[in-house]
């Protein structure tokens, strides 16, 4: 394009400037909306996730239940007092779980990405998965000294040994090469927990039943203590990356540009890799490994909404949220009373749901 | 006429630095000592065959990877100071710029304001206009909501450059700004850069590869060879045939015009058999001693050229020393038709401004004057205070006789310590002209020994 516009050219030129100008205006109020959406579907995920199941409860009974909790707001709900206790000791705390998993999931996916630019990268990259599994392997096949609690205890430390000898890993014989020599670390590193995991199995066959339903993950029904476990992690882990937004979209560009913009590549990556590892192992140890979150939501926001973080990051929180909730539903209902494993329904649904959003954007891309 | 590598207004902080500056990449040397220094609003460019050093060198000076050596941006050290301080005031365009799927030219663009916005931010209202700004001069505006993976090359680049100028930086480093272009596209490119740096008094450096570009654009062109600087002076100096030919192994022809240098390429096919046009090797040093017949020799050398300039330094022989005055006009009385006698001390200056081969007789004398003018003879023991003094002017002859763009024949004494007076301003001479005829040689493609007029050519013996 010549930098000189002349005569007529000027004048559309013009016009099409203003309204591009215009469309800048307007660019703010679109992010807004959209993320407005993105909560009105976890809402109404989160209210589908109370009603459905074995005991039916009424959306009226639901809402009410809700506003009565309200500190200072006193209504009927009209449930029973089982009805009661169903929705708060098992619906409400499950719910809450798969919201804490499923954003959790999804905005360290996200983060993932980013740092490394690499759009195969999930929150399980660097090692945290196959940590967390010989973790919990180690647990079950102990049995009953260690317990319920000690489970997730160490998966959660296993998760964090795994990640933390993939970065020692990575940078010390990297040599500054950054990201590609961390990721190639990570399936080192994996591979090698993988191997003492299978062989912990192997030797203890008996237990290879609760190893495997653990691995396939699944949310639980045991009121508030595991939602207690996962949420300062959750909450904490999410805001560190949502305040990243604008740092991940100079990621993108790759280090070098990045750098040259005023950003320390290596330590962004550190800090983001840090933290969702930390948000990550939290819900794996409650929740075992569920796949699939963490690399379809992303994917699918970015696809539907734009690869910019500042909608990205929350939008892939909210619907990450509504995603795993949704899936729960259909976990404990699809074969009921019996429960299909979580991490089978989120392949289930997410693979063909992935597969039209990427058929359908194609063309825009 | 000659910008020289160190001219800089007097006062003004220039906006880029570097001295002595060298980068080591996988235990190999990249860019070795390189000095250079650029003034605000100055465009230098850097030219060079590929892997010379180019894009190192500005990624150093961006602070993106460690060097050695002194290296000031903009009166930072970009090697401490933080990215954020760094990007403030230095902008880069990449070669090949990364495009992330998904973003949008303004979003790319905006990126840029990265290092002006409070930490974990994002942009106020001032950036946005800031943004709008620079879209709305690089013609962007409408561009703004489109993906901008699907750009062609030139829209890429203009939407790079616009990222680029959003930093709002004092230096804007270019590397190969114009590699993805056609001819059209790289002209509005560069205009552009240029409009900009008059009415920003932005400073540009940029790593070009088309000669006649560089020539064009650059106010001054940096040539670059292995990772050293070879030459630093205006487009017409430095983009000579034969230097071109080599430091790129390139057979070119050099056509000067009003707008700067015109280098063409020319093809094997059009110079059947044709032999260098100038074989005589560009530096020659002939020493020898007093009376050897080196003088002779180094005249006979150039006794081809038609035009020489004969440069006689040095103290003018008075009547006591007769012997003295009568050999030397014995040297200027055979000397050729046509030849330009020129009695002056400035040697480097003279070397730097010729347009004819050069002859020096010799750098005894010179050195000998540049003492005298020091106040070394006068000095006593342990004062040193004259060393500063000498040693900047044979920097400067030795910066003259490297960068030489013509062919240059310098003739020295060799010294012994049979030769010179045992005395102490004797010694002092032997010494002092030891050290600059080995600086001078190591910076000589040929040199000769002339031994009772017999000439030997020396072999190098260092590599």
């Amino acid at each position: 394009m010549a930098l000189d516009l002349v005569g007529e050219e000027r004048g559309t030129s013009a016009v099409a400037r203003v309204r591009a100008l215009r469309r800048l205006d307007a660019r703010p109020r679109l992010r807004r909306t959209k993320i407005l959406v993105g909560a009105l579907v976890c809402l109404v995920s989160v209210l589908v996730g109370c009603l459905v199941g074995p005991a039916g409860l009424s959306v009226s009974g639901v809402l009410l239940e809700l506003l009565d909790a309200i500190p200072g707001v006193e209504v009927d709900s009209g449930m029973s007092l089982t009805q009661q206790a169903i929705f708060w000791e098992i619906r409400l705390p499950r719910v809450v779980l798969g919201v804490l998993v499923g954003a959790m999931l999804a905005v360290a996916g996200t983060a993932y990405q980013g740092v490394f630019r690499n759009p195969l990268a999930d929150p399980y990259l660097l090692g945290v998965s196959s940590g967390a599994a010989l973790g919990a392997t180690l647990g079950i096949v102990a049995g009953g000294t260690i317990g319920p609690v000690g489970i997730p205890l160490l998966a959660f430390v296993g998760g964090l040994l795994g990640v933390a000898a993939t970065y020692a890993l990575g940078s010390s014989v990297g040599g500054g090469r950054g990201a590609v020599v961390i990721v190639l670390a990570g399936v080192a590193v994996g591979a090698f927990f993988n191997a003492i995991q299978n062989f912990v199995q192997q030797q203890y066959d008996d237990s290879l039943l609760s190893v495997y339903s653990w691995m396939l993950g699944r949310l639980s029904t045991d009121g508030w203590s595991d939602v207690a476990i996962a949420l300062p992690y959750v909450v904490v882990s999410c805001a560190v990356i949502l305040i990243h937004r604008r740092v991940l979209d100079v990621m993108a560009v790759g280090d070098v540009e990045a750098a040259s913009l005023g950003v320390d590549p290596a330590r962004v990556r550190l800090v983001l890799v840090l933290t969702a590892t930390l948000g990550t192992a939290a819900v794996v140890s409650v929740s075992g490994l569920i796949g699939f979150v963490g690399i379809v939501v992303p994917h699918a926001v970015r696809l539907l909404f734009g690869a910019a973080h500042h909608t990205l990051l929350p939008l892939a929180l909210l619907l990450g949220a509504a995603f795993l909730v949704l899936a729960d539903v259909v976990a404990r209902t699809a074969l009921a009373p019996a429960e299909v494993p979580i991490g089978v329904v989120t392949a289930l649904l997410g693979a063909p749901f992935f597969l039209v959003v990427l058929r359908r954007t194609k063309g825009d891309m | 006429m000659n910008p020289g590598p160190n001219r800089s207004r007097p006062g003004e902080q220039p906006a880029l630095e570097c001295r002595g500056v060298s980068v080591e990449r996988a235990g190999t040397r990249v860019v070795t000592d390189v000095d250079l220094v650029v003034d605000q609003g100055d465009w230098v460019a850097i030219v060079g065959p590929n892997g010379a050093g180019k894009t190192t060198l500005m990624h150093a000076v961006a602070g993106l990877i460690p060097a050695s050596g002194e290296l000031r941006v903009a009166g930072l050290d970009p090697g401490r100071a933080s990215r954020r301080q760094v990007a403030r005031v230095v902008a880069l365009m990449p070669q090949r710029p990364v495009v992330p799927e998904g973003t949008t030219v303004g979003e790319l663009v905006a990126l840029g304001r990265t290092a002006h916005l409070r930490r974990f931010g994002t942009e106020t209202a001032a950036d946005r206009a800031a943004i709008e700004r620079t879209l709305d001069r690089l013609e962007l505006t409408e561009f703004t909501d489109r993906p901008a993976l699907g750009l062609s090359g030139g829209e890429l680049q203009r939407v790079v450059l616009a990222r680029a100028l959003a930093q709002e930086p004092r230096v804007l480093l270019l590397d190969e700004p114009t590699s993805a272009l056609d001819i059209g596209h790289q002209q509005s490119v560069l205009d552009l850069v240029d409009a900009l740096r008059l009415q920003d008094e932005l400073t540009v450096v940029a790593a070009m590869h088309d000669l006649t570009l560089a020539g064009q654009y650059g106010r001054r062109v940096v040539l670059m060879d292995h990772g050293r600087v070879v030459a630093d002076a205006s487009p017409s100096e430095v983009l000579r045939p034969r230097r071109l030919s080599d430091v790129y192994g390139a057979r070119v022809e050099v056509l000067q015009r009003d707008t700067g240098p015109a280098v063409l390429p020319v093809p094997a096919a059009a110079t059947p058999g044709r032999r260098d046009p100038d074989p005589l090797p560009r530096r020659t040093l002939v020493l020898g001693g007093a009376r050897s017949g080196k003088s002779r020799h180094a005249q006979r050398l150039l006794a081809d050229c038609p035009e020489v300039l004969y440069v006689a330094p040095g103290p003018v022989p008075d009547d006591s020393d007769s012997d003295w005055a009568a050999r030397v006009a014995a040297h200027r009385a055979d000397r050729p038709e046509g030849w330009t006698t020129l009695e002056t001390d400035d040697v480097a200056g003279t070397i730097e401004a010729a347009t004819q081969p050069v002859l020096v007789d010799c750098l005894a004398t010179w050195l000998a004057g540049v003492l005298g003018a020091a106040g070394a003879w006068e000095s006593i023991d342990g004062d040193t205070s004259w060393h500063e003094t000498v040693d900047k002017e044979v920097d400067r002859l030795l910066r003259a006789w490297r960068w030489a763009t013509v062919p240059v024949v310098a003739v020295s004494n060799e010294v012994g310590s049979g030769v010179v007076p045992g005395t102490r301003s004797g010694v002092l001479f032997r010494d002092a002209l030891g050290r600059l005829n080995r600086q001078v040689a190591d910076l000589t493609d040929d040199v000769r020994l002339v031994v009772a007029g017999r000439v030997h050519r020396l072999e190098d013996e260092r590599a």
